[in-house]
């Protein structure tokens, strides 16, 4: 019986250092590898994806179950969770922009974490349980890498203006009047026209879609005002725009990402979400990126508007257009 | 505690419920990864080995751990209503010997069962002629008898102490909380609160089956191994299986 004992008591030592000596091996190098991919990405097609934009300015704290490693430009370091909780976004620690987003395994877990999260989480869970294989590929990883990466960028050199252009209550709010209001039949209708349009527009662009598009979009907020009174429209309008600025030029940054990477599979995949339709803070996300494609064909230095303005990019369209 | 151990397990495989659901698991298992069905995952047509490997596991690591649940949830229970206790305490037999004899011969039966399930691995990689793979088949079976052998373990110590309906009942709550593991902590890491905190304790103690399931997969179909999740799930086993040291019912 002593026998049992001392081997069952060093079973259990063997096994608890292993796991131990395992936990604590740090970032895994898939994560090492992607960073390392995005930042080489930057040093050959940083103008392709936005201008200015670099991964490395920006310390990058990835998040692996209870532990945070900061990769900056020579080390990783790890530290204690600056965020209370997992998620995909840029905040400022220490005076400085953080860009957080969790380790590949985490985020091929439940999908993009944080982005969706706010409206509908029935639909998040469908769309993105939907994903082909439910894993993100790399592609996607360093995607979205770039995609907080830039909220980090907006923030530090045009926060006041982005600022400037929050409604005057809180966003949930609205998502929730946006989500009665978008019942009504005519809302729903021209809703659904603009979904269609869109779409067309990123295949095709042409010029009488954009100006088409541009009469569906004034028509819609004719008719939230109709239904909820010019107050509230006013407050939609800032909100629609400001997303489509903060978040839209994101998706536009995931999908250049995709496209410097020549990853036609991920590109179309991010092209035919167009033609479904959306919930939440998703729908801007999605028109956001579009007018983004659309003004690289007929406002070539929009980037150089956009935040400073600010100008949204439907702003800038609708600009564009009366020179049509 | 050997003998006790082999008599349990012999007990256990006796039982022909047991081959009943063995075999109707492993005739589901080939006919839906070796005909030619129109099975789709995520609206996407699977196919060809590599693609099938996961789903052949799924099925397999699914009827084995109901094959754990089902043979571990008697076991003791019966003991006591037999009053087959107190016939092995008066012969000298520690309490905890005797339970851990006890989820030992379980977790043993746990174990022959996924051998059993891996001639249909066999046979499944014979239909795709990679019959070279059968060493890989024996180190997958391994790996997906550690999820059995923890629901084993885990089962067998509820039922010291709880009613068997309850612990079935809490032997397919961890099966689901394993399974969906990574889900669930990613969940738990976005949110805060006490629900969050319940949550990540409990996960604490259940390995991600999941994870087993994927270097299971990984072995047989090619693909990064990565041991931390067959490690972690070891050491949980050896876990459930010292508080059989520690938990016993009153009475004999």
């Amino acid at each position: 019986m002593k026998l049992f004992k001392t081997v069952y008591l060093t079973i259990g030592i063997v096994l608890s250092a292993f796991v131990l000596i395992l936990g604590m091996a740090g970032l895994p190098s898939e994560d090492r590898e992607l960073y390392g991919a995005a930042v080489e990405l930057d040093k050959r097609a940083s103008n392709d994806i936005w201008p200015g934009l670099n991964i490395n300015d920006y310390p990058v704290a990835v998040r692996k179950g209870s532990s945070e490693y900061v990769i900056t430009k020579n080390e990783i370091q790890k530290r204690k969770p600056a965020l209370p909780v997992t998620a995909c976004t840029a905040y400022p620690v220490n005076g400085e922009m953080n860009v957080f987003l969790p380790s590949k395994a985490e985020l091929d877990s439940i999908g993009q974490i944080a982005e969706g999260m706010s409206s509908d989480p029935q639909y998040f869970f469908i769309n993105r349980f939907s994903i082909e294989s439910r894993k993100l590929s790399d592609t996607q990883y360093i995607a979205f890498l770039h995609h907080e990466a830039l909220h980090a960028y907006q923030y530090e050199y045009f926060e006041k203006q982005l600022r400037g252009m929050e409604p005057a209550c809180e966003e949930s709010e609205i998502e929730l009047l946006l989500e009665e209001a978008d019942k009504d039949p005519v809302i729903s209708s021209i809703d659904a026209k603009m979904t269609a349009l869109l779409y067309m527009l990123s295949t095709d662009g042409a010029r009488e879609g954009i100006t088409e598009y541009l009469s569906a979009r004034a028509a819609l907020m004719d008719a939230y005002a109709a239904k909820l009174g010019q107050e509230k429209t006013d407050l939609i309008r800032r909100y629609v725009e400001r997303t489509e600025t903060v978040e839209g030029t994101a998706r536009y940054v995931e999908f250049k990402t995709a496209e410097a990477l020549n990853d036609k599979k991920l590109m179309q995949q991010y092209l035919t979400g167009l033609k479904e339709k959306a919930k939440g803070r998703e729908k801007y996300y999605r028109s956001g990126m579009t007018l983004c494609l659309l003004l690289d064909r007929y406002d070539p230095g929009w980037k150089q508007q956009v935040f400073a303005g600010p100008a949204s990019p439907a702003a800038l369209l609708e600009k564009s257009a009366k020179g049509f | 505690m050997c003998a006790l151990i082999i008599n349990t397990f012999r007990e256990k495989i006796r039982n022909k419920t047991f081959y009943i659901v063995l075999i109707i698991g492993m005739v589901l298992m080939l006919l839906l990864t070796t005909n030619n069905s129109n099975l789709t995952i995520n609206g996407r047509k699977v196919a060809g080995f590599e693609q099938m490997v996961p789903v052949a596991l799924a099925i397999i690591g699914f009827i084995a751990c109901l094959l754990a649940i089902m043979v571990s949830i008697q076991t003791i229970p019966n003991e006591f209503e037999r009053k087959t206790t107190h016939l092995v305490l008066v012969r000298g037999i520690k309490p905890w010997q005797y339970m851990f004899a006890l989820t030992s011969g379980n977790i043993a039966a746990g174990l022959f069962c996924i051998l059993l399930l891996s001639f249909s691995l066999i046979l499944f990689c014979a239909f795709y002629g990679k019959l070279y793979l059968i060493p890989s088949v024996f180190i997958c079976s391994l790996l997906l008898g550690i999820n059995s052998a923890f629901l084993c373990a885990a089962v067998s110590v509820l039922t010291i102490k709880l009613p068997a309906f309850i612990a079935g009942t809490g032997g397919v709550l961890i099966y689901a909380a394993g399974i969906l593991h990574g889900i669930l902590d990613a969940l738990a890491a976005t949110s805060e609160g006490f629900g969050a905190t319940i949550v990540k304790t409990l996960l604490f103690f259940i390995p991600d089956f999941a994870a087993i399931q994927g270097q299971a997969s990984a072995v047989l179909a090619g693909g990064p191994f990565d041991i931390q999740p067959v490690a972690s799930g070891l050491l949980l086993i050896y876990l459930f299986l010292s508080l059989t040291f520690i938990t016993f019912r009153k009475e004999v």
